[in-house]
């Protein structure tokens, strides 16, 4: 990852993190704050505050009354689904920046369905955190979203590029480029202070048998990116052949009932959002 | 009411495949069907379908669930790229008539937003358009081509007053003089390949209609447009669908504005 650091001359300015998402983030790490607290923070972004309300009402929670404040919602929903959201909120708005709509949705379309697999693959193996490792299979593809952003036309030929001549992302991005997504999430991802498993997760979402760490969280979110794919919330050329499910002791019925699950929320989502 | 039971239904006719997220959403236009019919329980309903005991229940189902809200001059980028260069190239490469599909065109609004866009911009090309649509109540409501003034919201002014003349109950209908090479038949895109057509589409639009449709059917659709398709030839989705893990056939071809797939 040296190469990373030359990577910044050629990609230009990194997206901050907008203020408020950062405060709500230290906030909502912290057990001991007051949800009254959280949500005077939240209410400072309109969108941020729509988005949660609309999760909060949609059949994910499935109430029959409505949910018309924040920190009802954050209650109902609790701190670490709060920041899943948040995530989310924040990704969408990275993704919706620039370039051409369909990109862009296929980009959030992607990025939301491989964080519900991450979420039902974790709760299925009970070992690992489900919030953790829905937020960071949502961060998997960052990169891609600061590559819409910043290098708008080169990132539109990459994905003609990969339609047209049969690439994976990876080999479309080095050829226009010369460096890929998964550099500038890595980058992005150091800059904004994310935590080491959410950078690990990034760096190795392509190539989990290069990885010797503990996490669970790497082989989840490069399973999930892969289960995503073979739904058709893709825009890469589709990867068959599984070698997480050995790593995670996962069976095809295992997988079959992960799926099944997954996609109920993900369609709620894309109907959310 | 067994929603799985009329998720595999409309499936098997149709090939629309509608997710537990839209159940709501269709038990709702369900439930409007049974109520006009006067059934008592979905049981009943689900039987007259099965068993053809109306049988055009069917198609009053497929009306009431393919219901779209479209106007003219929709999604205004993609049409740029059609001027810019669908249009042109189709000329340069020597075509004389232009034969384009409107598949799904539901009222109409497609079809005629192509064909003022034709003969204002390229008056030197004649053309040939269908447009088709799995209900027969939108068909009709194409042929009397008549439109609140919400579908014509973006039809520029002097087109407006060219191509419509207003009702005296405040819509707007397109002129007959201009409809004479539009054309519109009730069709379902899951039986295309039987259709017989005289010549190959040019241009096809298929937007926001495979949305409803899983991965088989898409598939099918597609490789049936494919094969209903002149040499270099254009095939337009909504634009937020791709052909991705559909069909490999095509060329994508990316503007500013728009994606566009062309067929060699």
């Amino acid at each position: 990852m040296e190469k990373a650091r030359d990577v910044v001359a050629k990609i230009g300015e990194l997206p901050p993190i907008p203020a408020v998402i950062l405060e709500s983030m230290k906030l909502l790490n912290d057990p001991s704050t007051t949800v009254k607290k959280i949500q005077e923070q939240i209410l400072l972004d309109q969108g941020l505050t729509a988005f949660i309300l609309k999760v909060a009402n949609s059949a994910l929670y499935g109430l029959r009354k409505e949910v018309s404040t924040v920190s009802y919602a954050i209650n109902l929903m609790g701190y670490n689904t709060a920041r899943s959201i948040l995530t989310a909120y924040l990704s969408k708005n990275l993704y919706s920046a620039r370039g051409n709509k369909l990109i862009q949705t296929m980009l959030w379309k992607h990025s939301i369905s491989t964080a519900c697999f991450a979420r039902k693959i974790a709760e299925h193996l009970k070992k690992a955190n489900s919030e953790e490792a829905f937020i960071s299979s949502l961060l998997h593809d960052i990169g891609k979203g600061v590559l819409l952003k910043n290098k708008t036309d080169e990132f539109e030929k990459i994905i003609e590029l990969i339609y047209n001549d049969n690439m994976n992302s990876i080999e479309a991005e080095r050829s226009i480029l010369g460096f890929t997504h998964v550099e500038i999430g890595f980058l992005l991802m150091t800059n904004w202070r994310f935590s080491e498993s959410i950078v690990e997760t990034v760096i190795y979402h392509h190539n989990v048998q290069e990885y010797n760490g503990e996490s669970l969280l790497v082989p989840i979110a490069s399973l999930a990116n892969k289960l995503s794919h073979m739904n058709d919330y893709t825009f890469d050329k589709r990867v068959d052949e599984l070698l997480e499910t050995q790593m995670l002791h996962l069976s095809n019925d295992d997988l079959d009932d992960i799926t099944k699950k997954a996609v109920q929320e993900i369609e709620t989502y894309l109907e959310i959002f | 009411m067994e929603f799985k039971e009329l998720q595999d239904f409309i499936y098997q006719k149709s090939g629309m495949f509608f997710p537990l997220s839209r159940k709501n959403y269709i038990e709702q236009k369900v439930i409007k069907r049974i109520s006009f019919l006067h059934y008592s329980n979905f049981q009943d309903y689900m039987n007259v379908l099965k068993n053809e005991l109306i049988r055009t229940e069917i198609i009053n189902l497929f009306n009431e669930i393919t219901v779209n809200e479209t106007f003219f001059f929709r999604d205004l980028p993609q049409l740029e790229v059609l001027e810019k260069h669908v249009f042109p190239e189709s000329i340069k490469s020597g075509k004389k008539v232009l034969n384009v599909l409107s598949a799904g065109c539901s009222s109409g609004e497609e079809a005629y937003t192509i064909a003022m866009i034709l003969r204002e911009k390229f008056p030197q090309m004649a053309y040939n358009i269908l447009g088709m649509d799995i209900s027969d109540l939108v068909v009709a409501k194409a042929f009397r081509a008549e439109y609140t003034d919400y579908a014509v919201r973006f039809v520029p002014k002097d087109l407006l007053k060219k191509y419509f003349s207003p009702l005296d109950n405040g819509s707007f209908k397109f002129h007959d003089h201009y409809k004479s090479n539009v054309k519109f038949q009730k069709l379902n895109l899951m039986e295309l390949d039987n259709a017989p057509f005289s010549a190959n589409f040019d241009l096809i639009f298929c937007r926001y209609v495979l949305i409803y449709f899983d991965r088989d059917s898409k598939q099918k659709v597609i490789s049936s447009f494919y094969g209903k398709m002149a040499n270099n030839s254009y095939l337009i989705l909504g634009n937020s669908e791709s052909l991705f893990s559909i069909s490999n056939d095509f060329k994508m071809l990316h503007f500013p504005s728009a994606i566009i797939y062309n067929r060699k």
